[in-house]
């Protein structure tokens, strides 16, 4: 429904994709890891690939869990914007279909957190 | 010839009824253009009911004899070096977040009633809402004067209407008085008169005042017990204002009902850092959180919303979440400010072997399954000098803006998340609640300034964490943020108390 | 589910007058104290009469003058010349 407004109520969107200097958001959840408390916020470039992302932003984001030393990621189970997802480690972000403001959830199926009480 | 004293009903007609007038050279429509926009039809003004019958002379007199007592307690708390008698240095930490969470929106109630009084056709709204906004006024005075004695002796209560502007959880509460001030002014009374005041204030100012009283800290407790003598006041009108407006017209019924359903989620949402405080921040503790919302809310609110039923209302959308959610809200808040500890203008903890084990047996459905095993593990983490913090940025909601921290209402094991694409562009939720409110009216919130968006487009003044904090929070971390325990505050507590300076990781007594 | 009111009282000498008057004139109310306040319930109906606090306070007593001490109060309020009530319709 529209603003009920008192005139015309013209609006944007205060994150549209072009107040990010060229980079897009993308969240970053892992499944049964609730020690983080909530998903991560990254802007990263869209060009940046799959794999470059997995290295230099996933790996150093998870890395104060002691699970994460134990992440077999060729094994991860991946979900983007609520749907299963296989990504392509060469191509870009955009290319897997990674938008602006996706919600990427990792999950680790074995690894439940510390001592199996999903945190 | 004996002068006849007037009764309170004709004093209260005479004082205010009577100074309205019957405008000759404009209409009412153009005195009062805000009054139909949001479909409100009010039929009759003078159906209006201020159940406290106050008029302003009543007024000056009962609100000078508060302040005169309120600034006696003060001066009598400073005098006494009161700071150095609370139960525990960690409790001032509630007050900081106080300061600047809760003492700023009261100054946004102030803006907000001092402009809707103004737009209503009849007299006695008005004159209620010039109380109120005064009333409010006197609460943003008398917080801020109590806690400048606090200022003298502790960290992070030196900037707080700048933080408030600012810093990312601030976001929270001023988000919030945003969204009822840009609203019309029946909106903002059934938000803020209604459902704030009535539904939801007590929790924060009654079992959370107690709780201060319960530390030693006068000074707070007064003010708090003052301002709420004047939330009296608010909650009956905010009850007679969802009378009136029901009984005016049938029309008014599903918008009034729709606003009850907005501000009551919104109003839970953020209690969360109330219940925080409640649980954590109170080292002689009270009351759980989740019995304060089973007395505050379950009891009283199960009360009200039966008494509105004859009116066609029901209990507020996603009532039964909060049943679920009051086992689980206090400490997932706890969780984001323990590991954003870097970023805050309070210190954070984790509670001693009695806190944990009266946490325990308060909270037995959740607290031994999830936080417990998330405590002892931080805990062994520190003690191993690698204390722990989350340097990421959080994922915030679009329309409560805390992070995605909750869990899902039927899996406590699994975060809690909606998203919608409005106009090609995804936006996310915390609950079905934050999500119904944006979908409702989606060029309301779109506009919202998520701080962690914000310091990502670079408008933070700052490449990183740290000097975003620094320069544009003006928060000196080294002093005010991080770890509690081994804090200039923490040793300064040690120092008042004639203590040995503890070695790193032990945990300060529970008294 | 029984409905109750609730009227809360900062832990004053006043209030400590105004309970005894409420207990007196609600043998039906129950009395909670908690830190630095105290809080009565009863189911459905609390009254509290001018005449039951001013035998008390030795005074001529305005039922306004509760405004002073009171901290928070659950129920539709109702103010005469001579009574508060808090009741559930």
């Amino acid at each position: 429904m529209p603003v009920n407004a008192i005139g015309a109520y013209p609006a944007q969107s205060r994150d549209r994709l072009e107040n990010f200097n060229g980079r897009q958001l993308l969240y970053l959840g892992w499944s049964r890891h609730l020690l983080f408390c909530a998903p991560m916020t990254f802007a990263l470039p869209p060009e940046m690939t799959f794999g470059e992302f997995l290295e230099s932003v996933v790996k150093p984001a998870i890395a104060p869990h002691p699970d994460a030393a134990f992440v077999d990621f060729a094994k991860a189970e991946w979900q983007l914007d609520d749907q299963p997802f296989a990504p392509d480690l060469a191509a870009s972000l955009s290319a897997n279909g990674i938008g602006h403001k996706s919600l990427l959830f990792l999950s680790t199926p074995g690894l439940d957190g510390i001592h199996g009480s999903h945190n | 010839m004996s002068t006849k004293k007037l009764n309170q009903k004709e004093k209260y007609r005479c004082m205010t009824r009577d100074l309205d007038w019957e405008p000759s050279y404009q209409t009412k429509e153009g005195i009062y253009p805000f009054e139909r926009f949001e479909g409100i039809r009010i039929t009759d003004w003078d159906k209006w009911e201020d159940p406290f019958r106050l008029t302003m002379d009543a007024y000056w007199k009962y609100q000078a004899e508060k302040e005169k007592k309120l600034y006696a307690i003060f001066d009598a708390f400073a005098q006494n070096d009161s700071q150095t008698k609370i139960s525990d240095a960690r409790y001032v930490n509630a007050l900081k977040i106080f300061l600047c969470a809760v003492t700023p929106v009261e100054y946004q109630a102030y803006q907000g009633f001092a402009r809707v009084g103004r737009h209503f056709g009849g007299v006695g709204a008005r004159l209620a809402c010039q109380i109120q906004a005064i009333d409010e006024l006197r609460h943003v005075q008398t917080q801020i004067h109590a806690m400048s004695h606090y200022n003298k002796h502790f960290n992070g209560l030196h900037d707080f209407a700048h933080m408030h502007d600012r810093v990312w959880f601030l976001s929270v509460p001023k988000s919030f008085f945003d969204d009822a001030r840009s609203a019309g002014p029946f909106e903002f009374l059934t938000a803020i008169s209604f459902s704030f005041e009535y539904v939801l204030t007590n929790l924060l100012f009654v079992p959370f005042m107690s709780g201060a009283a319960h530390n030693g800290d006068m000074a707070t407790v007064t003010f708090g017990f003052s301002s709420q003598s004047d939330e009296a006041r608010h909650m009956t009108l905010g009850l007679e204002v969802v009378k009136f407006l029901l009984e005016q017209h049938e029309d008014n019924v599903p918008i009034i009902q729709r606003w009850i359903d907005k501000w009551f989620w919104r109003g839970y949402r953020l209690l969360t850092v109330v219940g925080t405080m409640m649980d954590y921040m109170l080292p002689n503790k009270v009351m759980s959180w989740a019995e304060a919302w089973e007395m505050y809310f379950e009891q009283a609110g199960g009360a009200l919303f039966k008494d509105l039923e004859r009116y066609g209302i029901r209990p507020p959308k996603y009532v039964e979440q909060t049943t679920v959610g009051k086992q689980h809200i206090s400490h997932q808040a706890w969780s984001i400010f323990y590991q954003h500890s870097q970023a805050t203008n309070f210190h954070t903890w984790i509670p001693s072997d009695t806190e944990l084990d009266w946490m325990s047996a308060k909270y037995p459905d959740s607290f031994d399954r999830i936080y417990r095993p998330r405590y002892q593990y931080w805990r062994d983490q520190q003690v191993k000098g690698e204390r722990f913090y989350n340097q990421n940025l959080p994922m915030l909601c679009q329309v409560c803006q805390l992070s995605l921290s909750f869990t899902e209402p039927d899996d406590d094991t699994r975060l809690s998340h909606r998203s919608l694409i409005h106009q090609g562009e995804r936006f996310h939720f915390c609950s079905d609640g934050c999500h119904d409110i944006f979908r409702h009216e989606p060029e309301k919130y779109l506009q919202a300034r998520l701080p962690v968006h914000e310091i990502l487009k670079g408008n933070c003044g700052g490449s990183n964490v740290e000097e975003v904090v620094r320069d544009y929070y003006h928060i000196t971390s080294s002093e005010e943020s991080f770890e509690y325990l081994g804090s200039p505050e923490h040793r300064r507590w040690q120092q008042w108390k004639n203590d040995e300076p503890k070695p790193d990781g032990d945990l300060p007594k529970v008294i | 589910m029984t409905s109750l009111v609730f009227i809360a009282f900062q832990n004053t000498d006043n209030a400590r007058l105004y309970i005894d008057a409420i207990v007196a004139d609600n043998p039906h109310a129950e009395i909670q104290h908690q830190p630095a306040m105290i809080r009565v319930q009863a189911k459905d109906r609390l009254d509290l009469h001018r005449e039951t606090v001013e035998e008390r306070i030795g005074r001529v007593w305005d039922v306004q003058e509760m405004l002073l001490d009171v901290i928070t109060l659950g129920g539709s309020f109702e103010e005469e010349e001579d009574r508060l009530s808090l009741r559930w319709n």
